[in-house]
């Protein structure tokens, strides 16, 4: 299969489906310039009706697009950096997620929020979050985690045709992955867990980057301690149940979660598994997650966010 | 206005007069305030109500949030071909917000068929608006992002009605957003129980005589009855509509019953 | 100003107290020289006296172990001060008790998060959830079993290799009311607390900083036994029932006196050949709770007393043994040891006992027995008892052992030379 990079499949998702529905189309800052590569060509192939620059006005855009779902079209507001999404937060998080239910069902709001997520690039706390928890704290809204370039076009054409608020991370440190991507249509459903590698030892339960830092280290310990990794892929809906697979075959489990830890969906999945999987559980759950300050830049962010060798470490601590 | 033009009514009031005024039954109102599943909203929110046929596809309970909500509705209005407007309507208080200068400025960029409506009824809840802003005409915002704007006398109704039509007459002809300031009072407390405050000095009673005094309602009567439109038979005869009307609305919300607490999970998703 | 009361050290070798009974209450006015309370050291129980006058507040209570030189009490001068002292959660001056018994409890936290816990006798039984489900499942009495988990808890494969453990023994196991601890059922649980636990201390002390070597042998009693029983002829004039643990007293002191290498101590890096002959014997004696406890009374300059002496020394001590009346003077200084196990045997048994730090000799004598025996050519009868010697080879040779052993044997077989 041809083997393609992780914005790339993000591109074809939106040609995909900017060609096979025209109420899709684009919204955010210096699109039609390719800020990104993702939305390369976008402008030229669809025109600037559906490629949206807009003023630098995070709420008044996003405000517009749940707006603008409500009333018939599916727009994929492009947040540039995530961290932006703080400055429209009524708009993704109270209103995006909320006006159907408030409004007894009786709207629907398509729209698909996506920015670049995560560290690793020493860019600071307002350009390295991956704000996952804050999104799973406000319910109404999916939240898309794709790991690989499959994953990144199958979800982002999911969210994409979902009747529903998805929010997209993609991560910075993936832009440039590459991976088999099939050039036929498809599509991956949210709530439906990807085992990554299989393992019998320990479940390491990633998403977004940390599956690959998870991988790594399992290609590591290969032939000392078997390794699995699962990746939910969606982080709502969430697989739960492939979790609870893995971890009664491995009876441990190691949440890397590159979200501050404090409250974090890695917490969140922790307190899931001990409630519903309380006695599937030989050791207990490792946490590997980004430490509860602010995200520094330059040298001091590694001392915060997760790396292989924290990975590796909560690992061991388990599989005694 | 078109039934099927967009209006984001001000969060105050609950949307009250803009639903009626557009068609809307009140007893889907009522029965939502009084939270039962008969309800504009399936008796979920109990005051965001909706009617989308009518052109309500929301309300919010955050000031100032309605602006790019607003802006939504013009890009759809703008793009769906279908030659609707939208009415955005605010009071001077949430006039503070950033967001307002966001969607006045993507509006007034994109050329949307809006017409902002700021309701000034001089009191940001105790705050007079000489001290939040800075100039005497809200309405004089719209000129920095080149769009008209325009101050009249709330309590005329003629008089708004006259500036909304033009204003939607030109939002609709394509030419853009307007911003309309209607000068008004508070015939009301804030809040039930406590005296409005204005400069730490309570409003008596008798303020509120000589405000309503200036009531729209009152004032639009009086020029009915003086140009001969309707004679004060006429009018009683449409007080006692109303009172029927409205004691339909009581029994039909009366008659409702609480939401299923299964809706929680079907209101939550769209399939 | 308030005078503390700490736990005193009694002996050299005394590291903690336990607080047996207050014989005053708390707020109570003490006089000095007034008996305070009573502890129970690793081998004696004592009274201690107020060396001050004030109001008694009490800060470790009955039944509590705590380190010696720590405060257990305090006397204020007024009744201000008392209550003063009576509000304080934790007594002053950084020694106190409640401090000490912190710094353990974190030294014990950070141990077991590193090293597997031992299952509590009746206690929690720490076990992952999933160990318990299985345990429940396969009918495996759970706090049989001992973790092997991160942090010692019960995981999977100790249930699974109980389960495979023999059915039989693990369906008895299973069936069992009472306590089971690895796999086996417990019939009684005797605490290793106060003097059992001060033994055993010592004991493994012992091994632990000496290089011990043990020598069996036996010793040809015919003798001996003739000597003891025109001695008990004589009981009543002597005054005492000579045993023959006092002959063996007798014999090792003068023995000693061949051997004088043999009486000596390595004390950090010297070694101390001493000149008294103090014998500490190995008593066996009756608990109040019925068990048995080891006490080790000396007597001292046994070389320089007669026989009878020595049987009378050894009478007294026994005796006040019994009524748990031994001090801790009368414990101190010996420099050999004789423990004398004959008295419960049947038949002949030798062994290896452990010194009696810092003691570098103990030896060990079991029963008399009727045995045949090589004599001039000829197989003959004769009483025969084991004899085994333990000695310290950081302080002693092997040929001086050797030495001492046959003189033990020539004065045996020949008790006309003690008086030559």
């Amino acid at each position: 299969m041809r083997e393609i990079q992780y914005h790339k499949a993000i591109n074809e998702a939106f040609i995909e489906e900017m060609e096979r529905d025209e109420t899709v189309y684009l919204m955010g800052e210096s699109l039609r310039g390719a800020n990104y590569p993702h939305s390369e060509g976008l402008a030229k192939r669809f025109g600037d009706q559906r490629v949206l620059d807009t003023p630098i006005c995070e709420a008044a855009f996003c405000g517009a697009a749940v707006a603008s779902a409500m009333t018939g079209y599916r727009p994929i507001v492009d947040l540039m950096f995530i961290d932006f999404m703080y400055t429209a937060a009524d708009e993704i998080l109270l209103k995006a997620p909320q006006w159907r239910f408030m409004h007894g069902g009786k709207v629907n709001v398509p729209v698909v929020f996506m920015g670049a997520a995560g560290g690793g690039m020493k860019l600071a706390n307002e350009h390295s979050q991956i704000p996952s928890s804050i999104i799973l704290h406000s319910p109404g809204i999916k939240l898309a985690v794709p790991s690989t370039p499959y994953d990144a076009k199958g979800l982002m054409k999911t969210a994409i045709r979902d009747n529903n608020p998805v929010m997209y991370f993609w991560h910075k440190q993936l832009m440039a992955v590459t991976g088999e991507v099939p050039e036929e249509d498809y599509t991956i459903p949210f709530g439906v867990a990807d085992v990554k590698r299989e393992g019998t030892d320990v479940t390491v339960v990633a998403y977004s980057y940390m599956v690959q830092l998870a991988l790594e280290v399992a290609k590591k310990l290969e032939g000392e301690i078997s390794v699995e990794v699962v990746d939910p892929r969606t982080l709502e809906p969430f697989d739960l149940d492939a979790v609870l697979k893995s971890v009664e075959k491995t009876n441990r489990l190691v949440i890397v979660d590159e979200d501050t830890e404090r409250c974090s969906f890695a917490s969140e999945l922790a307190a899931q598994v001990v409630d519903k999987g309380f006695t599937l559980l030989d050791e207990p759950i490792k946490r590997v997650c980004a430490g509860n300050y602010p995200i520094p830049g330059g040298y001091m962010e590694q001392h915060v966010l997760p790396s292989v060798e924290k990975i590796e470490a909560a690992i061991r601590s388990v599989a005694v | 206005m078109n039934d099927d033009d967009f209006v984001f009514p001000a969060v105050r009031g609950h949307g009250l007069p803009h639903l009626i005024s557009k068609g809307v039954d009140p007893k889907y109102y009522l029965a939502e305030h009084c939270g039962k599943s008969t309800g504009s909203c399936g008796g979920v929110s109990t005051y965001h109500n909706i009617d989308t046929e009518h052109g309500f596809f929301g309300l919010a309970g955050t000031l100032g949030t309605g602006f790019p909500i607003s802006v939504g509705y013009g890009m759809t209005s703008k793009w769906n071909g279908k030659q609707q407007v939208v009415v955005s309507c605010f009071g001077d208080g949430t006039s503070n917000r950033g967001t307002l200068h966001e969607s006045f400025l993507m509006a007034a960029n994109w050329k949307l068929p809006i017409v902002w409506v700021c309701e000034n009824n001089q009191l940001s809840m105790y705050v007079p608006v000489k001290d939040h802003h800075p100039v005497e005409n809200i309405a004089d915002l719209a000129f920095g992002y080149g769009m008209p704007g325009e101050v009249v006398d709330g309590q005329d109704v003629v008089a708004v009605a006259k500036a909304v039509d033009k204003a939607v007459a030109r939002a609709r002809a394509g030419e853009g957003p307007s911003l309309i300031e209607c000068k008004t009072e508070r015939f009301v407390t804030h809040s039930i129980g406590l005296p409005d405050r204005i400069d730490l000095e309570d409003r008596t009673k008798d303020d509120y005589v000589e405000l309503k005094k200036r009531d729209p309602v009152v004032l639009f009567q009086e020029k009915l009855l003086k140009e001969g439109v309707l004679t004060q038979k006429e009018m009683e005869r449409i007080d006692q509509e109303i009172a029927v009307e409205i004691d339909a609305a009581e029994a039909f919300a009366d008659a409702g019953s609480p939401p299923d607490p299964s809706v929680l999970d079907d209101y939550l998703y769209a399939k | 100003m308030a005078l503390e009361i700490i736990m005193p050290k009694l002996a050299m070798a005394m590291s903690q107290g336990t607080i047996l009974s207050w014989f005053l209450s708390q707020g109570d006015y003490v006089t000095k020289g007034q008996i305070l309370l009573e502890i129970e050291t690793e081998k004696v129980n004592y009274e201690v006296e107020a060396d001050g006058s004030g109001y008694l507040h009490i800060v470790v209570p009955n039944g509590e172990t705590v380190p010696v030189e720590h405060v257990i009490a305090m006397l204020a001068e007024n009744e201000e001060d008392l209550a003063s002292l009576a509000s304080q959660i934790t007594a002053p001056a950084g020694s106190s008790s409640a401090t000490v018994l912190e710094t353990e409890e974190v030294v014990e936290e950070k141990d077991s998060a590193l090293q597997p816990l031992t299952p509590p006798k009746g206690g929690r039984v720490i076990a992952s959830p999933l160990a318990r489900r299985l345990a429940q499942q396969y009918g495996v009495d759970i706090s049989s079993l001992a973790g092997t988990g991160s942090r010692g808890q019960i995981v999977k494969r100790d249930v699974e290799k109980a389960r495979t453990a023999k059915p039989a023994n693990v369906l008895a196991v299973a069936a069992f009311d009472g306590e089971v601890v690895n796999g086996i059922r417990v019939a009684q649980t005797i605490p290793l607390a106060g003097i059992r636990k001060a033994i055993a201390d010592h004991m493994q002390q012992s091994l632990a900083v000496s290089a011990q070597v043990s020598n069996m042998g036996e010793v040809d009693m015919t003798e001996l036994i003739r000597l003891r029983k025109a001695l008990l002829k004589q009981e009543e004039s002597l005054g005492v029932r000579v045993t023959y643990t006092d002959i063996m007293v007798y014999l090792m002191s003068r023995a000693l006196r061949y051997e004088p290498s043999l009486n000596a101590s390595v004390i950090g890096e010297e070694i101390k050949v001493w000149k008294d002959v103090n014998v500490s014997v190995a008593v066996a004696v009756q608990g109040s709770g019925g068990e048995l406890n080891l006490m080790v009374p000396v007597i001292r300059n046994a070389d320089q007393m007669s026989l009878v002496e020595i049987s009378k020394c050894a009478r007294d001590l026994i005796l006040r043994g019994r009524e748990g009346k031994l001090t801790t003077a009368d414990m101190e200084g010996g420099t050999v040891t004789l423990t004398n196990v004959g008295g419960f045997l049947n038949g002949p048994l030798t062994g290896t006992p452990i010194l009696n730090q810092p003691q570098s000799l103990i030896v060990g004598i079991g029963a008399i027995l009727d045995q045949p025996r090589v004599i001039n050519g000829e197989i003959m009868v004769r009483p025969i008892m084991d004899f085994s010697m333990t000695y310290d080879h950081r302080a002693v040779e092997g040929v001086p052992v050797a030495r001492f052993y046959s003189k033990v044997r020539e004065l045996a077989e020949n008790p006309g030379l003690l008086i030559a």
